[in-house]
């Protein structure tokens, strides 16, 4: 029955779960945890160094398909992106999958970490996106009609309903009004609906030693 | 020649296989392995799959490419299919070869050069991923095509025996009936390299799965069933034949019909066997295969609202006397976490229903062990 099921309703049931846990004193360490300390403290970046408000308005991020959102690239480690725009304390984990949010840059981030509750400075950055409220630099714009959007991009995408996947690596999502909500950025992948014709098998067993 | 060869490969592999429980129950360690594991990509999945999978997922869902394809890869990093064995505690993984229209594809060749990786070598020759090869339906019916891609389906079984030990088919999802007749030429080659074959069976939720009984109930393949039943026609094993195992998945979940069909099979013919995995929906169909209106399904009387229809399915198993013909699996990977969820819920469902240690350990490793590497040449 292969990716899908429910329980892709149990994942984001988690996730709600890690949300709730968050704001509860009596949290669990062990099962969801916030942040990183010990990670913080090793990238020589202090809550000083955040952007203020004012450079934030001042500097429109770029956002680039398959790349990433300003400084932000994807591929990077939470290290990287800690030395890059400064640390936040808006980090959520559960079975080392980690969001990532900068609210004073509208930005939300995708991390794989190694620790099934913690996010590393190893952490793997996957996907950023662009929230509403935020300064981007992009051809299309948050509250867009998805006509006008579609209008503004020079390539067709996977139009699932509520999210338009592109494979040069973006994606656009759409409120209950239809406009644009969120951009989000990730590697770009190749459509492939096809199956190529059957190959027969090009190796053979390596002789016993 | 062949069989003899194929026995001293499994005594090898039963010698080998690494013993690095991480699952310890009730003090108990336990070997796991799970095999029913999906690989792919998020480029060849059909846009009805992309469009299910985003609805589905409430936040993320916009990174969706990027989350299929790190959790669908074994290597990808600390998401990966290997990842999420770790997370779960799962010691081996068959990956398995598909050609879907619902769901995409992920071809042998693909399926052979992940098993060819040398992450999947600890060195010592041990294999963390085995694999399951399939078969490419669509257009079978052109003048050549079959005896073309049955070849090549051989050529894995032929060269890479140490890697690829079954035949996988989904007949929900690649749009053919259990007793279609034009397909079933390709039991010749599982029972020619004896291998056993993994099929689907049961509901699947994904947009454009067959949803008649006919492409999901396993009462409709027992024709081909008795054909490689090993048995002669006074039920004593023949000598002659060469018999083939076959696992269906999910135990014809979803249709309470279905599942009994399964299970009756499985007494009536010993070549019937079963993976345990997607058993945590709720039921579809009622005894007599009528549809449950969906506003009953929550409240039904064999749905538990924490594992699904695992405890009703692991009970009808244990009365029925089939707890050696069921291998745990997860169906996996679908998102992170997944697999140790599935494993927990499979664990709870053992304990409530009484299982015993023993019986927990053909579950979740040996008895897949036993049909994978081995017991197939026994029937």
């Amino acid at each position: 029955m292969f990716f899908r099921s429910i329980s892709l309703l149990a994942f984001a049931t988690l996730f709600c779960f890690a949300c709730a846990e968050k704001n509860d004193s009596t949290t669990d360490a062990d099962q969801v945890t916030d942040t990183d300390e010990t990670s913080d403290q090793a990238t020589d970046v202090t809550n000083d160094e955040l952007l203020s408000d004012n450079d934030i308005v001042s500097e429109p991020l770029a956002i680039t398909p398959g790349e990433g959102i300003g400084a932000v690239k994807v591929g990077m480690t939470y290290a990287e992106v800690k030395a890059a725009i400064g640390t936040t304390e808006d980090v959520m984990i559960y079975n080392r999958l980690a969001i990532v949010t900068y609210p004073e840059l509208a930005l939300e981030m995708l991390f794989t970490s190694p620790e099934d509750f913690t996010l590393v400075d190893s952490g793997r950055l996957i996907a950023v996106g662009a929230k509403t409220d935020g300064q981007f630099d992009f051809a299309v714009t948050h509250g867009m009609t998805k006509e006008a959007a579609l209008a503004a991009i020079d390539e067709s995408g996977e139009d699932v309903g509520k999210r338009i996947y592109f494979p040069s690596g973006f994606s656009l999502e759409f409120d209950d009004a239809e406009l644009v909500s969120l951009i989000g950025v990730f590697k770009p992948y190749v459509p492939k609906l096809e199956p190529p014709e059957m190959e027969p098998c090009a190796s053979t067993k390596p002789a016993l030693r | 020649m062949r069989t003899l060869y194929t026995a001293i490969f499994a005594t090898l592999l039963l010698s080998f296989f690494p013993l690095n429980a991480a699952v310890t129950i009730d003090g108990e360690e336990y070997e796991v392995i799970d095999p029913h594991l999906h690989v792919g990509e998020f480029g060849a999945m059909p846009l009805g799959g992309k469009q299910f999978l985003s609805n589905f997922i409430f936040l993320g869902a916009a990174y969706l490419p990027a989350l299929i394809n790190d959790v669908s890869q074994p290597y990808g990093e600390n998401i990966g299919i290997a990842g999420n064995m770790d997370i779960a505690g799962i010691d081996t993984g068959f990956l398995l070869g598909v050609y879907t229209r619902t769901v995409g594809y992920a071809t042998n060749s693909q399926l052979e050069t992940l098993l060819t990786d040398d992450r999947n070598d600890d060195g010592n020759g041990n294999k963390r991923f085995y694999g399951l090869a399939s078969i490419n339906f669509e257009g079978y019916d052109a003048p050549g095509v079959a005896d073309t891609r049955l070849a090549a389906l051989a050529t894995y079984f032929d060269q890479r025996p140490d890697l690829f030990v079954g035949l996988k088919l989904a007949h929900a999802h690649m749009g053919f009936a259990f007793n279609e007749v034009l397909y079933q030429n390709v039991y010749e080659v599982a029972a020619e390299y004896q291998v056993p074959v993994l099929l689907h069976s049961g509901f699947s939720p994904f947009p454009g799965s067959e949803d008649t009984p006919e492409y999901y109930d396993p009462i409709y393949m027992e024709d081909v069933i008795a054909r490689y039943d090993g048995l002669d026609e006074q039920g004593q094993p023949d000598a002659n034949e060469r018999p083939v195992t076959f696992v269906f998945a999910h135990v014809g979940q979803g249709d309470k019909q279905a599942i009994k069909h399964s299970l009756e099979l499985a007494q009536k013919y010993p070549n019937v066997y079963f993976d345990l995995s997607a058993l945590k929906r709720p039921f579809l169909r009622d005894i007599n295969g009528v549809d449950i209106p969906e506003e009953d399904q929550q409240t039904d009387e064999d749905y538990d609202k924490d594992l699904g229809q695992i405890p009703y399915v692991l009970t009808l198993i244990k009365d029925m006397g089939l707890i050696d013909r069921v291998m745990f699996a997860t169906d996996g990977p679908q998102y992170a976490g997944m697999l140790k969820s599935y494993l927990d819920a499979m664990i709870k469902g053992m304990q409530q229903v009484g299982y015993t240690t023993e019986e927990m350990h053909s579950v979740l490793a040996e008895k897949a062990k036993e049909v994978f590497f081995g017991a197939t040449k026994k029937n």
